[in-house]
Protein backbone atom coordinates (compact mmCIF):
# COMPACT_ATOMS: atom_id res chain seq x y z
CA UNK A 1 0.00 0.00 0.00
CA UNK A 2 1.20 3.70 -0.56
CA UNK A 3 2.66 5.13 2.52
CA UNK A 4 -0.74 7.56 1.93
CA UNK A 5 -3.91 5.85 1.08
CA UNK A 6 -5.63 8.95 -0.11
CA UNK A 7 -2.76 8.86 -2.97
CA UNK A 8 -3.53 5.01 -3.81
CA UNK A 9 -7.46 5.90 -3.94
CA UNK A 10 -6.48 8.88 -6.38
CA UNK A 11 -4.47 6.86 -8.84
CA UNK A 12 -7.09 4.00 -8.99
CA UNK A 13 -10.19 6.61 -9.20
CA UNK A 14 -8.21 8.60 -12.70
CA UNK A 15 -7.58 5.44 -14.55
CA UNK A 16 -10.47 4.20 -14.55
CA UNK A 17 -12.11 7.49 -15.01
CA UNK A 18 -9.12 7.95 -18.26
CA UNK A 19 -9.88 4.46 -19.01
CA UNK A 20 -13.82 5.05 -19.25
CA UNK A 21 -13.21 8.89 -20.81
CA UNK A 22 -11.57 7.25 -23.61
CA UNK A 23 -12.83 4.16 -24.40
CA UNK A 24 -16.74 5.05 -24.55
CA UNK A 25 -16.47 7.15 -27.44
CA UNK A 26 -14.67 4.52 -28.88
CA UNK A 27 -16.90 1.70 -28.34
CA UNK A 28 -20.18 4.25 -29.42
CA UNK A 29 -18.40 4.66 -32.74
CA UNK A 30 -18.06 0.63 -32.74
CA UNK A 31 -21.89 0.05 -31.68
CA UNK A 32 -22.83 2.95 -34.48
CA UNK A 33 -21.18 1.05 -36.98
CA UNK A 34 -22.75 -2.33 -36.32
CA UNK A 35 -25.91 -1.27 -35.58
CA UNK A 36 -26.43 -1.59 -32.10
CA UNK A 37 -28.22 1.38 -31.77
CA UNK A 38 -31.37 2.26 -29.13
CA UNK A 39 -33.86 5.21 -29.97
CA UNK A 40 -34.56 7.39 -27.04
CA UNK A 41 -38.24 7.22 -26.65
CA UNK A 42 -37.87 10.14 -24.58
CA UNK A 43 -37.24 12.70 -27.04
CA UNK A 44 -39.34 14.33 -29.77
CA UNK A 45 -37.37 13.81 -32.69
CA UNK A 46 -36.49 10.03 -31.47
CA UNK A 47 -32.45 10.16 -32.34
CA UNK A 48 -30.85 6.75 -32.43
CA UNK A 49 -27.99 6.33 -29.74
CA UNK A 50 -24.98 3.66 -29.09
CA UNK A 51 -26.21 1.04 -27.11
CA UNK A 52 -23.56 -1.31 -24.95
CA UNK A 53 -21.38 1.30 -23.97
CA UNK A 54 -21.35 0.35 -20.69
CA UNK A 55 -18.43 -1.73 -21.61
CA UNK A 56 -16.30 0.71 -21.52
CA UNK A 57 -17.18 0.93 -17.53
CA UNK A 58 -16.55 -2.80 -17.43
CA UNK A 59 -12.72 -1.85 -19.12
CA UNK A 60 -12.54 1.13 -16.81
CA UNK A 61 -13.49 -1.06 -13.76
CA UNK A 62 -10.96 -3.43 -15.16
CA UNK A 63 -7.91 -1.47 -15.52
CA UNK A 64 -8.47 0.58 -12.13
CA UNK A 65 -8.80 -2.64 -10.34
CA UNK A 66 -5.41 -3.66 -12.38
CA UNK A 67 -3.79 -0.25 -10.56
CA UNK A 68 -5.32 -1.44 -7.27
CA UNK A 69 -3.90 -4.92 -7.58
CA UNK A 70 0.17 -3.35 -8.32
CA UNK A 71 -1.05 -0.63 -5.86
CA UNK A 72 -1.60 -2.93 -3.42
CA UNK A 73 -0.96 -6.62 -3.67
CA UNK A 74 -2.09 -7.55 0.03
CA UNK A 75 -5.96 -7.59 -1.38
CA UNK A 76 -5.71 -9.31 -4.43
CA UNK A 77 -7.58 -11.75 -3.48
CA UNK A 78 -10.52 -9.30 -2.84
CA UNK A 79 -9.91 -7.72 -6.42
CA UNK A 80 -10.12 -11.26 -7.56
CA UNK A 81 -13.05 -11.59 -5.86
CA UNK A 82 -14.73 -7.97 -7.09
CA UNK A 83 -13.47 -9.17 -10.64
CA UNK A 84 -14.71 -12.00 -10.84
CA UNK A 85 -18.23 -10.47 -9.83
CA UNK A 86 -18.44 -7.73 -12.22
CA UNK A 87 -17.07 -9.83 -15.33
CA UNK A 88 -19.76 -12.66 -14.63
CA UNK A 89 -22.38 -9.35 -14.44
CA UNK A 90 -21.07 -7.78 -17.10
CA UNK A 91 -21.40 -10.70 -19.16
CA UNK A 92 -25.21 -11.67 -18.02
CA UNK A 93 -25.78 -8.15 -19.49
CA UNK A 94 -24.13 -8.34 -22.35
CA UNK A 95 -26.19 -11.83 -23.36
CA UNK A 96 -28.89 -10.23 -22.20
CA UNK A 97 -28.47 -6.80 -24.82
CA UNK A 98 -27.94 -9.20 -27.56
CA UNK A 99 -30.35 -12.16 -26.81
CA UNK A 100 -32.97 -10.98 -24.09
CA UNK A 101 -32.68 -12.54 -20.88
CA UNK A 102 -35.83 -13.82 -19.31
CA UNK A 103 -37.19 -11.35 -16.22
CA UNK A 104 -36.70 -14.65 -13.96
CA UNK A 105 -33.28 -15.96 -15.49
CA UNK A 106 -31.46 -12.80 -15.08
CA UNK A 107 -32.15 -12.07 -11.52
CA UNK A 108 -30.93 -16.02 -11.08
CA UNK A 109 -27.77 -15.52 -12.94
CA UNK A 110 -26.78 -12.67 -11.41
CA UNK A 111 -27.28 -14.49 -7.95
CA UNK A 112 -25.07 -16.91 -9.36
CA UNK A 113 -22.46 -14.19 -10.20
CA UNK A 114 -22.05 -13.96 -6.34
CA UNK A 115 -20.52 -17.05 -6.00
CA UNK A 116 -16.85 -15.93 -6.35
CA UNK A 117 -17.39 -14.09 -3.16
CA UNK A 118 -18.60 -17.23 -1.23
CA UNK A 119 -16.15 -19.29 -3.09
CA UNK A 120 -12.91 -17.16 -2.04
CA UNK A 121 -14.50 -16.40 1.34
CA UNK A 122 -13.93 -12.89 1.21
CA UNK A 123 -16.86 -11.91 3.63
CA UNK A 124 -17.45 -11.19 7.00
CA UNK A 125 -20.76 -12.79 8.70
CA UNK A 126 -20.47 -10.42 11.50
CA UNK A 127 -21.86 -7.55 10.21
CA UNK A 128 -22.26 -4.42 12.11
CA UNK A 129 -25.80 -2.73 12.48
CA UNK A 130 -27.10 0.90 13.33
CA UNK A 131 -27.56 1.10 17.22
CA UNK A 132 -27.29 -2.80 17.75
CA UNK A 133 -23.83 -3.39 16.83
CA UNK A 134 -21.92 -6.20 16.09
CA UNK A 135 -24.40 -9.42 14.85
CA UNK A 136 -23.59 -12.92 14.61
CA UNK A 137 -24.90 -14.03 10.94
CA UNK A 138 -22.81 -16.84 10.07
CA UNK A 139 -25.72 -19.67 8.89
CA UNK A 140 -27.56 -16.71 7.12
CA UNK A 141 -24.85 -14.51 6.23
CA UNK A 142 -23.35 -16.80 3.30
CA UNK A 143 -27.08 -17.90 1.83
CA UNK A 144 -27.57 -13.79 1.80
CA UNK A 145 -24.52 -12.97 -0.67
CA UNK A 146 -26.33 -14.22 -3.99
CA UNK A 147 -29.41 -11.99 -2.93
CA UNK A 148 -26.74 -9.05 -2.12
CA UNK A 149 -25.46 -9.06 -5.69
CA UNK A 150 -28.45 -9.85 -7.66
CA UNK A 151 -30.65 -7.37 -5.67
CA UNK A 152 -28.31 -3.96 -6.55
CA UNK A 153 -27.55 -5.50 -9.93
CA UNK A 154 -31.61 -5.73 -10.71
CA UNK A 155 -32.25 -2.98 -9.18
CA UNK A 156 -29.88 -0.26 -10.93
CA UNK A 157 -30.46 -2.19 -13.90
CA UNK A 158 -34.41 -1.27 -13.36
CA UNK A 159 -33.27 2.31 -12.26
CA UNK A 160 -32.32 3.41 -15.89
CA UNK A 161 -35.13 4.85 -17.14
CA UNK A 162 -33.79 8.29 -18.31
CA UNK A 163 -30.77 10.20 -19.43
CA UNK A 164 -28.00 10.23 -16.91
CA UNK A 165 -30.17 8.31 -14.21
CA UNK A 166 -28.15 5.15 -13.75
CA UNK A 167 -24.21 6.92 -13.96
CA UNK A 168 -25.27 9.86 -11.94
CA UNK A 169 -27.44 8.22 -9.18
CA UNK A 170 -24.91 5.61 -9.08
CA UNK A 171 -22.00 7.99 -9.12
CA UNK A 172 -23.88 9.73 -5.59
CA UNK A 173 -24.05 5.80 -3.89
CA UNK A 174 -20.79 5.25 -5.07
CA UNK A 175 -19.43 8.74 -3.44
CA UNK A 176 -21.27 7.50 0.08
CA UNK A 177 -19.44 3.95 -0.25
CA UNK A 178 -15.72 5.33 -0.53
CA UNK A 179 -16.27 8.28 2.16
CA UNK A 180 -17.71 5.48 4.45
CA UNK A 181 -14.99 3.15 3.71
CA UNK A 182 -12.65 5.95 4.13
CA UNK A 183 -13.87 6.87 7.22
CA UNK A 184 -13.85 3.29 8.79
CA UNK A 185 -10.53 2.42 7.71
CA UNK A 186 -11.20 0.28 4.82
CA UNK A 187 -9.22 0.38 2.28
CA UNK A 188 -10.46 -2.43 -0.18
CA UNK A 189 -13.41 -1.22 -0.04
CA UNK A 190 -11.97 2.42 -0.40
CA UNK A 191 -9.98 1.64 -3.62
CA UNK A 192 -12.72 -0.14 -5.24
CA UNK A 193 -15.05 2.48 -4.85
CA UNK A 194 -12.60 5.19 -6.31
CA UNK A 195 -11.89 3.00 -9.20
CA UNK A 196 -15.67 2.95 -9.68
CA UNK A 197 -16.16 6.28 -8.76
CA UNK A 198 -13.82 7.36 -11.90
CA UNK A 199 -15.26 5.04 -13.95
CA UNK A 200 -18.99 6.40 -13.45
CA UNK A 201 -18.60 9.87 -13.26
CA UNK A 202 -16.86 9.71 -16.76
CA UNK A 203 -19.46 7.80 -17.98
CA UNK A 204 -21.84 10.09 -16.72
CA UNK A 205 -20.24 12.55 -18.77
CA UNK A 206 -21.43 11.21 -22.26
CA UNK A 207 -24.64 9.98 -20.30
CA UNK A 208 -25.99 12.82 -19.01
CA UNK A 209 -29.04 14.69 -20.36
CA UNK A 210 -29.29 14.91 -23.61
CA UNK A 211 -27.33 11.12 -23.90
CA UNK A 212 -25.06 10.89 -26.53
CA UNK A 213 -24.67 6.92 -25.29
CA UNK A 214 -26.31 4.73 -23.42
CA UNK A 215 -24.96 1.77 -21.09
CA UNK A 216 -27.27 -0.97 -22.01
CA UNK A 217 -28.06 -4.07 -19.72
CA UNK A 218 -24.15 -4.93 -19.47
CA UNK A 219 -23.49 -1.35 -18.04
CA UNK A 220 -26.54 -1.07 -15.29
CA UNK A 221 -25.64 -5.22 -14.14
CA UNK A 222 -22.31 -4.34 -14.13
CA UNK A 223 -22.38 -0.93 -11.72
CA UNK A 224 -25.00 -3.23 -9.55
CA UNK A 225 -22.95 -5.94 -9.23
CA UNK A 226 -19.80 -3.77 -8.43
CA UNK A 227 -21.89 -1.83 -5.54
CA UNK A 228 -22.90 -5.17 -4.21
CA UNK A 229 -19.58 -6.60 -4.11
CA UNK A 230 -18.26 -3.29 -2.66
CA UNK A 231 -20.99 -3.55 0.24
CA UNK A 232 -20.01 -7.23 0.76
CA UNK A 233 -16.40 -6.58 1.17
CA UNK A 234 -15.96 -3.43 3.07
CA UNK A 235 -18.65 -4.46 5.21
CA UNK A 236 -20.91 -1.52 4.73
CA UNK A 237 -24.28 -3.47 4.25
CA UNK A 238 -26.20 -0.93 6.13
CA UNK A 239 -25.03 2.00 4.12
CA UNK A 240 -25.28 0.64 1.13
CA UNK A 241 -28.45 -0.39 1.85
CA UNK A 242 -29.90 2.79 2.90
CA UNK A 243 -27.86 4.64 -0.03
CA UNK A 244 -29.65 2.80 -2.62
CA UNK A 245 -33.83 3.58 -1.08
CA UNK A 246 -34.41 5.35 -4.34
CA UNK A 247 -33.12 2.13 -6.13
CA UNK A 248 -35.27 -0.27 -4.17
CA UNK A 249 -38.17 1.96 -4.01
CA UNK A 250 -38.11 1.87 -7.90
CA UNK A 251 -37.87 -1.59 -7.90
CA UNK A 252 -40.60 -2.11 -4.91
CA UNK A 253 -42.92 -0.10 -6.60
CA UNK A 254 -42.82 -1.68 -10.23
CA UNK A 255 -42.92 -5.21 -8.17
CA UNK A 256 -45.46 -4.46 -6.27
CA UNK A 257 -47.81 -3.41 -9.24
CA UNK A 258 -47.18 -5.72 -11.75
CA UNK A 259 -47.65 -8.90 -8.92
CA UNK A 260 -44.38 -9.92 -10.73
CA UNK A 261 -40.95 -9.76 -12.23
CA UNK A 262 -41.00 -8.02 -15.64
CA UNK A 263 -38.92 -6.55 -18.03
CA UNK A 264 -39.65 -3.54 -19.76
CA UNK A 265 -40.01 -4.94 -22.70
CA UNK A 266 -42.93 -6.96 -21.76
CA UNK A 267 -45.19 -3.81 -20.46
CA UNK A 268 -46.90 -2.71 -23.65
CA UNK A 269 -48.92 0.41 -22.36
CA UNK A 270 -45.67 2.89 -21.46
CA UNK A 271 -46.12 4.49 -17.93
CA UNK A 272 -44.80 7.66 -19.24
CA UNK A 273 -46.10 9.39 -22.40
CA UNK A 274 -43.88 12.50 -24.19
CA UNK A 275 -46.32 15.46 -24.98
CA UNK A 276 -46.06 17.64 -28.00
CA UNK A 277 -43.87 20.43 -26.29
CA UNK A 278 -41.59 17.54 -25.52
CA UNK A 279 -42.54 17.39 -22.21
CA UNK A 280 -42.98 13.82 -19.96
CA UNK A 281 -46.23 13.48 -18.34
CA UNK A 282 -47.28 10.01 -16.34
CA UNK A 283 -50.23 7.50 -17.97
CA UNK A 284 -53.18 7.70 -15.71
CA UNK A 285 -53.82 4.19 -16.67
CA UNK A 286 -54.38 1.99 -14.05
CA UNK A 287 -52.63 -0.77 -15.96
CA UNK A 288 -49.55 0.38 -16.21
CA UNK A 289 -46.55 -0.16 -13.59
CA UNK A 290 -46.07 2.62 -11.32
CA UNK A 291 -42.23 3.29 -11.19
CA UNK A 292 -40.43 5.94 -9.70
CA UNK A 293 -40.55 8.04 -12.77
CA UNK A 294 -44.19 7.61 -12.76
CA UNK A 295 -44.64 9.05 -9.70
CA UNK A 296 -42.34 11.63 -10.14
CA UNK A 297 -44.20 12.77 -12.70
CA UNK A 298 -48.03 12.32 -11.16
CA UNK A 299 -48.61 16.03 -9.91
CA UNK A 300 -48.05 17.13 -13.44
CA UNK A 301 -45.69 17.14 -16.45
CA UNK A 302 -42.01 18.08 -16.37
CA UNK A 303 -39.27 18.43 -18.68
CA UNK A 304 -36.77 15.05 -18.85
CA UNK A 305 -34.08 17.42 -17.43
CA UNK A 306 -35.85 18.34 -14.80
CA UNK A 307 -37.44 14.45 -13.57
CA UNK A 308 -33.57 13.37 -13.66
CA UNK A 309 -32.52 16.18 -10.91
CA UNK A 310 -35.20 14.74 -8.68
CA UNK A 311 -34.06 11.74 -9.43
CA UNK A 312 -30.09 12.78 -8.37
CA UNK A 313 -31.84 14.83 -5.46
CA UNK A 314 -33.62 11.91 -3.96
CA UNK A 315 -30.58 9.91 -4.51
CA UNK A 316 -28.74 13.39 -2.47
CA UNK A 317 -31.28 12.96 0.49
CA UNK A 318 -30.89 9.07 0.69
CA UNK A 319 -27.05 9.52 0.75
CA UNK A 320 -27.37 11.69 3.35
CA UNK A 321 -29.45 8.97 5.62
CA UNK A 322 -27.01 6.28 4.71
CA UNK A 323 -23.96 8.80 5.88
CA UNK A 324 -26.37 9.51 9.44
CA UNK A 325 -26.52 5.37 9.59
CA UNK A 326 -22.59 5.21 9.49
CA UNK A 327 -22.92 7.86 12.62
CA UNK A 328 -25.53 5.33 14.27
CA UNK A 329 -23.01 2.36 13.73
CA UNK A 330 -19.85 4.18 15.02
CA UNK A 331 -21.45 5.82 18.03
CA UNK A 332 -21.15 3.04 20.92
CA UNK B 1 -42.32 20.58 -5.96
CA UNK B 2 -45.06 18.59 -3.51
CA UNK B 3 -44.02 15.43 -5.05
CA UNK B 4 -40.26 15.94 -4.21
CA UNK B 5 -41.34 16.26 -0.41
CA UNK B 6 -43.48 13.85 -0.60
CA UNK B 7 -40.71 11.35 -1.74
CA UNK B 8 -38.31 12.85 0.71
CA UNK B 9 -41.09 11.89 3.30
CA UNK B 10 -41.48 7.95 1.94
CA UNK B 11 -37.86 7.74 2.15
CA UNK B 12 -37.55 8.90 5.64
CA UNK B 13 -40.36 6.31 6.20
CA UNK B 14 -38.29 3.35 4.76
CA UNK B 15 -35.11 4.37 6.25
CA UNK B 16 -36.77 4.80 9.84
CA UNK B 17 -38.68 1.62 8.85
CA UNK B 18 -35.26 -0.42 8.19
CA UNK B 19 -33.50 0.75 11.55
CA UNK B 20 -36.65 0.79 13.95
CA UNK B 21 -37.20 -2.94 12.30
CA UNK B 22 -33.86 -4.49 12.69
CA UNK B 23 -33.73 -2.77 16.33
CA UNK B 24 -37.01 -4.48 17.09
CA UNK B 25 -36.30 -7.96 15.12
CA UNK B 26 -32.76 -8.28 16.92
CA UNK B 27 -32.91 -7.01 20.14
CA UNK B 28 -36.68 -8.15 21.18
CA UNK B 29 -38.20 -10.50 18.72
CA UNK B 30 -34.85 -12.79 18.92
CA UNK B 31 -34.66 -12.33 22.21
CA UNK B 32 -38.33 -14.09 22.82
CA UNK B 33 -38.48 -17.66 24.73
CA UNK B 34 -41.24 -19.27 24.93
CA UNK B 35 -42.03 -21.22 28.37
CA UNK B 36 -41.82 -24.71 26.90
CA UNK B 37 -38.61 -27.33 27.76
CA UNK B 38 -37.17 -29.77 25.12
CA UNK B 39 -37.07 -30.07 21.26
CA UNK B 40 -40.39 -28.85 21.14
CA UNK B 41 -39.79 -25.56 22.91
CA UNK B 42 -36.53 -25.38 20.48
CA UNK B 43 -38.85 -25.53 17.78
CA UNK B 44 -41.83 -23.40 18.92
CA UNK B 45 -39.21 -20.71 20.31
CA UNK B 46 -37.95 -20.39 17.08
CA UNK B 47 -41.24 -20.36 14.72
CA UNK B 48 -42.26 -17.43 16.90
CA UNK B 49 -39.27 -15.66 16.59
CA UNK B 50 -39.10 -16.09 12.48
CA UNK B 51 -42.86 -15.81 12.36
CA UNK B 52 -42.79 -12.92 14.03
CA UNK B 53 -40.29 -11.03 12.15
CA UNK B 54 -41.61 -11.92 8.92
CA UNK B 55 -44.73 -10.54 9.82
CA UNK B 56 -43.29 -7.44 10.80
CA UNK B 57 -41.73 -7.32 7.64
CA UNK B 58 -45.00 -7.79 5.60
CA UNK B 59 -46.38 -5.39 7.76
CA UNK B 60 -44.02 -2.76 6.90
CA UNK B 61 -43.94 -3.38 2.89
CA UNK B 62 -47.94 -3.51 3.20
CA UNK B 63 -47.74 -0.05 4.67
CA UNK B 64 -45.21 1.30 2.46
CA UNK B 65 -47.40 0.30 -0.47
CA UNK B 66 -50.49 1.53 0.54
CA UNK B 67 -48.55 5.34 1.51
CA UNK B 68 -46.91 5.05 -1.98
CA UNK B 69 -50.43 4.04 -3.62
CA UNK B 70 -52.39 6.41 -1.67
CA UNK B 71 -50.04 9.21 -2.24
CA UNK B 72 -49.75 8.01 -6.27
CA UNK B 73 -53.43 8.15 -6.84
CA UNK B 74 -54.08 10.96 -5.39
CA UNK B 75 -52.25 12.96 -7.23
CA UNK B 76 -53.20 11.55 -10.54
CA UNK B 77 -56.80 12.60 -9.88
CA UNK B 78 -55.79 15.55 -8.82
CA UNK B 79 -53.39 16.95 -11.86
CA UNK B 80 -56.12 15.60 -13.98
CA UNK B 81 -59.09 17.91 -12.33
CA UNK B 82 -56.62 20.97 -13.07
Amino acid sequence: MLSIPFLACLVVFSIGAIATFYFTPVIANMMMKRGIFGIDVHKLDKPKIPEMCGLAILIGIAMSSAAALYISPEFSTELLAFLSVVFLSGLIGYVDDRQLLGPRLKPLLTALAGFPILLLGIFDPYPVLPIIGRTRLTIVYPLLIPLAIAVPANAVNMMDPLNGVMAGAGSIVTTVLLISSVFLGRWNAALLSAGLLGCLLAFYYYNRFPSKVFSGNVGSLTVGAALGAIVIIGRLEAIGVIAMIPHIMNAFYGLASVGRLFERREITVRPIKILKDGRLAASSDPKTPITLTRTILADGPKKEKDVVNIFLLLTCFSSILSLLTLLLMVIP
Amino acid sequence: MNVVFWLLLIQLFVWLGLIGGLWLVLEVILQITLPVTGWLGTFLTGAVRIGTSAGLAVLWLWLWKKIEYAYFWRTIKKSRRN
